[in-house]
């Protein structure tokens, strides 16, 4: 029974340590008169030492998790909060023809425009970039959700204030596009929310990432100091 | 002493040995009972860091022997240990 559990116990040696040690390690077992439970079980617990990695690759991982976390948290705090506001409205006499035209139409160069100089939005970049590439990143600033016959629509800002008044332009602009009373309001611009960056993930992605450069690290190092063997 | 290292050196240190030679010897000289998992990742360990080498064997039992590392590693290990057990007994015998 024993010598059948050493035998399953050997197989969870690395198969390197077997293809070297694995006949004279045989050999042994086979020159001790008994096999007790212990050693079944001094047989099991050296395969799982030989399988954890040893204090230097840990400790390789450690820093490189450490600096990843580090770094990712450093770059995180640089990147301006995005808010995000939403007003959820409700057309339950349109098919979805008609409101995809409504949706274009607030989406039209000249709304985007008028909403650029009545917010004063993108204000840094208004000496520099031309207005349509403003109008293109307006557009994309907006967030428009179609599920059934509601429509959440939203806009995205690093200044809450602006994500909040422009979400409430585009709902007014929405319900004046269509014969009044055919689009209501249900809820009005939501209280802005920090969206993004998501720090907390960024930086357990920083700290992850590290580990596995880390980890990669110890292995190319263990393989270069084989080779020089 | 229980050191799975320092007890293979010092079994060495007389003659080469394979891996169940090795075993009862630590056994008769300090009543250690080296399990043979901790016996082979000991010599696995002893084997990459020099101190210790395969000689030339046809049987399947491979004896090992001491490299000149290996026996300038044990020698600095057992003065280490004298120094220890004469302060142990200096400290014992002022009390």
């Amino acid at each position: 029974m024993n010598r059948h559990l050493i035998r399953w116990a050997m197989r969870l040696y690395p198969s390197a340590w077997r293809d070297r040690y694995g006949e004279e390690f045989k050999a042994t077992l086979d020159d001790m008169p008994a096999i007790s439970a212990a050693t079944v079980w001094d047989i099991f617990k050296e395969a799982l030492l030989m399988r954890t990695p040893r204090a230097a690759t840990m400790k390789l991982i450690l820093i490189f998790g450490l600096a990843g976390l580090l770094i990712a948290f450093g770059v995180s705090s640089r990147i301006a909060d995005q808010y995000l506001s939403e007003s959820l409205l409700q057309a339950s006499s349109l098919d979805r023809p008609t409101l995809d035209q409504s949706i274009g139409q607030i989406l039209g160069r000249q709304n985007l425009v008028n909403l650029i100089e009545k917010h004063g939005l993108f204000a840094p970049e208004r000496c520099c970039l031309p207005l349509e590439d403003l109008v293109e990143m307006t557009k994309k600033n907006v967030r428009v959700t179609l599920k059934d016959s509601n429509i959440a629509v939203g806009f995205k800002s690093t200044d809450p204030l602006i994500a909040q008044r422009v979400t409430s332009d585009l709902a007014t602009m929405l319900t004046a596009a269509q014969t009044p009373g055919q689009i209501t309001i249900l809820d009005n611009a939501s209280a802005p929310m920090a969206f993004y960056p998501n720090r907390l993930n960024l930086s357990l992605t920083g700290l992850l990432a590290g580990m596995l450069i880390g980890g990669a690290w110890a292995l190319v190092k263990a393989r270069k100091t084989k080779l020089a063997g | 002493m229980n050191d799975p290292n320092l007890l293979i050196l010092t079994s060495l240190a007389d003659g080469d040995k394979h891996g169940y030679a090795m075993m009862e010897d630590i056994q008769v000289f300090s009543g250690v009972s080296l399990g043979p998992g901790t016996l082979y990742g000991a010599i696995t360990r002893l084997e990459e860091r020099g101190w210790i080498r395969p000689t030339k064997s046809t049987d399947r039992r491979q004896p090992y022997t001491l490299t000149a590392a290996g026996k300038r590693h044990l020698s600095e290990q057992l003065e280490s240990l004298n120094r220890f057990v004469a302060q142990g007994r200096l400290r014992l015998e002022q009390t």
